[in-house]
């Protein structure tokens, strides 16, 4: 029977990175993904042995019988036979086996409470609490499974399993530190597994005992020079210790080696990037965006750190790449192409172009909130105000775009010397936002002008 | 005739024996937790529920039989101990095979040293009464010798 419970442990290392804004859009933190610690096998672990406890001498033909049962894998015989007997009767050996078949055959409940019964008559029985901790472990509770493997190690267990165990439920409970001792021992009773290895490099990282953790990984990797895994390890590591440059070479070796998941080949591409590396990284972009069907929040993404780096060329580049699969896009997605395209034109100086791709834009997606935005306040550097008026009215009528529309309006009817619809729309934005309250003075300053110019008129 | 009725009420009762509890049976206990727990401390098997099984049928409330065991299982753990086993080999009486595994040394030592002491009592009795016997022998024998000489 193999019952693979595979528990996810994530362990993310972030590095700090300025959020800089890249015309409304927002760079998300650089992350590595590993694998988890996962080496929980919970399952029946065999049948009873009799160093923990013995059966009753009148016990002893029955027990040959199950015994053969048992190697026949008659467990609805074994449990038929224990049945023709009240618990109480049966040494805690027999119960033990009892509630070692229910196990077996999956009947979770009834397996609990007979382990419950056995640990009331005999609560030191190692096996007991080891398989209770199992138990529990597949229910996911894994409060109760601690407490048990705790116990089971109290009480003399030196298996390496158990002391695993209890280092990764440690690692997910009470944080890494006492984890390590645990991971520590299973990885002295079991040098060459490599769930102790890894969960012990996972408790050493989140405790920023990065030396430690190097040291057990440089061994490793002697070992295993081809496990992508411990590279990615290595390149967390190295971000940890604001080391992009070897963060950037393990994380290669492991891409080199076949890692290909979304998030390490996002930081890649993005530690290229911080690194000046731009070929690379446009590579890697490329063949990300390439590899699945379009993602906009991705493509979004990269854009923005292309803008970030002022790689305007390669953004453009990007959307070339792009291109085939525009008519597989929503009009939603097109009209947000359009508006990056646009974008990128507009900061390359080529007006009639990116007024072109706004056109575009908004013709696929009318109610794109930040391309109204965006063409408005572009319109406004071509002096196109009427236009950009009522780009801004529309955006207006957008909520998310609301507050800026307002703002930006405002600005346009100053910048054009009209202060009462200026004074208008800045009331209008202190009373929708009250949060703006830095208008007040502003709007003093603006009331001022207006009585003077009124003044002056009459 | 008297004898006959006799020898027939002791027939009759030894073969109720092996059918019945050594109570009668009541199917609307109060408490079943305490009826497993009594039954414990008397010394008797938890099988001792299968009267009730057998003789209330469905009269039986569902939760009689765990309430018992779990009565039972109390019951036994106060009553598997040194004194109680003592006091059966004090008392001659047959060890009971009811106690549970892990609670039966204790039970079986307090067994083993009553019944030693029973056992040395009697042969004491014994010794004394074959010495009284033998007295009294002495004393008959010597008896006559003095009536001839009165």
């Amino acid at each position: 029977m193999s019952i693979l419970n595979k528990t996810t442990l994530q362990l993310m290392l972030f590095v700090t990175i300025c959020i800089i804004h890249y015309q409304g859009h927002t760079a998300t933190p650089m992350q590595i993904e590993l694998a988890t610690p996962t080496f929980v096998l919970p399952q029946f672990t065999g049948p009873y042995r009799e160093r923990e406890a013995s059966v009753a001498p009148e016990e002893y033909e029955i027990a040959e019988r199950l015994r053969s049962l048992l190697e026949n894998n008659q467990r609805d015989e074994v449990l038929k036979e224990l049945n023709n007997f009240y618990d109480i009767e049966l040494s805690p050996a027999m119960l033990t086996l009892k509630a070692q078949v229910y196990f077996s055959l999956n009947m979770y409940d009834e397996a609990l409470t007979v382990y419950q019964a056995v640990l009331v008559r005999k609560p030191e029985l190692v096996r007991v609490h080891a398989d209770l901790g199992q138990l529990y472990l597949i229910r996911q509770d894994f409060t109760n499974a601690r407490k048990h493997f705790a116990k089971a190690i109290t009480f003399g267990s030196n298996s390496a399993l158990i002391h695993g165990q209890l280092g990764y439920l440690n690692l997910m409970q009470y944080g890494a530190f006492s984890a390590i001792s645990s991971y520590q021992q299973a990885m002295a009773l079991e040098p060459e597994n490599s769930q102790w290895q890894q969960g012990l490099l996972a408790a050493l990282t989140q405790a920023k005992m990065y030396p430690a953790a190097q040291a057990l990984l440089e061994e490793a990797l002697n070992k295993q020079p081809s496990d992508p895994q411990l590279w990615l390890n290595k390149a967390a590591l190295a971000l940890n210790v604001s080391d992009p440059q070897g963060a950037l070479a393990a994380l290669e070796m492991a891409i080199l080696l076949g890692e290909d998941s979304d998030k390490n080949l996002k930081t890649a591409a993005q530690l290229h990037l911080q690194l000046n590396s731009f070929a690379r990284a446009l590579q890697l972009i490329s063949q990300h965006i390439n590899r699945t069907q379009l993602d906009m929040v991705l493509l979004n993404e990269y854009l923005t750190w292309l803008g970030q780096t002022e790689m305007w060329t390669y953004a453009e580049q990007l959307l070339d790449n792009v291109a085939p699969k525009l008519s597989a896009m929503s009009t939603n997605d097109q009209g947000l192409y359009y508006s990056h395209r646009a974008r990128i034109q507009q900061v390359l100086q080529h007006p009639k172009e990116a007024e072109k791709f706004y056109g575009l834009a908004l013709d696929k997606n009318p109610a794109e909130g930040e391309t109204l935005l965006s063409y408005a306040d572009f319109s406004v550097t071509q002096k196109h105000y009427v236009r950009a008026e009522l780009l801004y009215v529309r955006a207006e009528g957008i909520r998310k775009t609301e507050k800026q529309a307002i703002l930006g309006r405002a600005q346009l009817y100053i910048n054009n010397k009209d202060f009462q619809s200026a004074l208008t729309q800045l009331k209008r934005a202190l009373n929708k936002f009250p949060e703006l309250y830095d208008l007040k003075d502003k709007i003093e300053t603006i009331e001022n002008i207006v009585r003077a110019q009124n003044q002056l008129s009459s | 005739m008297l004898k006959l009725t006799l020898i027939l009420i002791g027939i009759s009762s030894l073969l109720s024996c092996g059918s019945t509890p050594d109570t009668v049976v009541n199917c609307s206990v109060q408490s079943w937790h305490e009826q497993g727990k009594n039954t414990a401390l008397d010394g008797k098997s938890v099988r001792n529920f299968e009267h009730y099984v057998k003789h209330c049928g469905e009269r039986l409330p569902a939760e009689a039989k765990a309430e018992f065991i779990q009565g039972f299982s109390v019951g036994i753990t106060e009553y598997c101990t040194y004194e109680n086993g003592n006091k059966r080999g004090l008392n001659n009486l047959p060890i009971t095979n009811n106690c549970p595994l892990e609670a039966r040394a204790n039970f079986e030592e307090g067994y083993k040293n009553g019944d030693f002491v029973y056992r040395d009592n009697q042969r004491n009795i014994d010794r004394m009464s074959k010495r009284n016997e033998q007295e009294t022998m002495q004393e008959m024998r010597e008896k006559p010798v003095e009536e001839v000489k009165q």
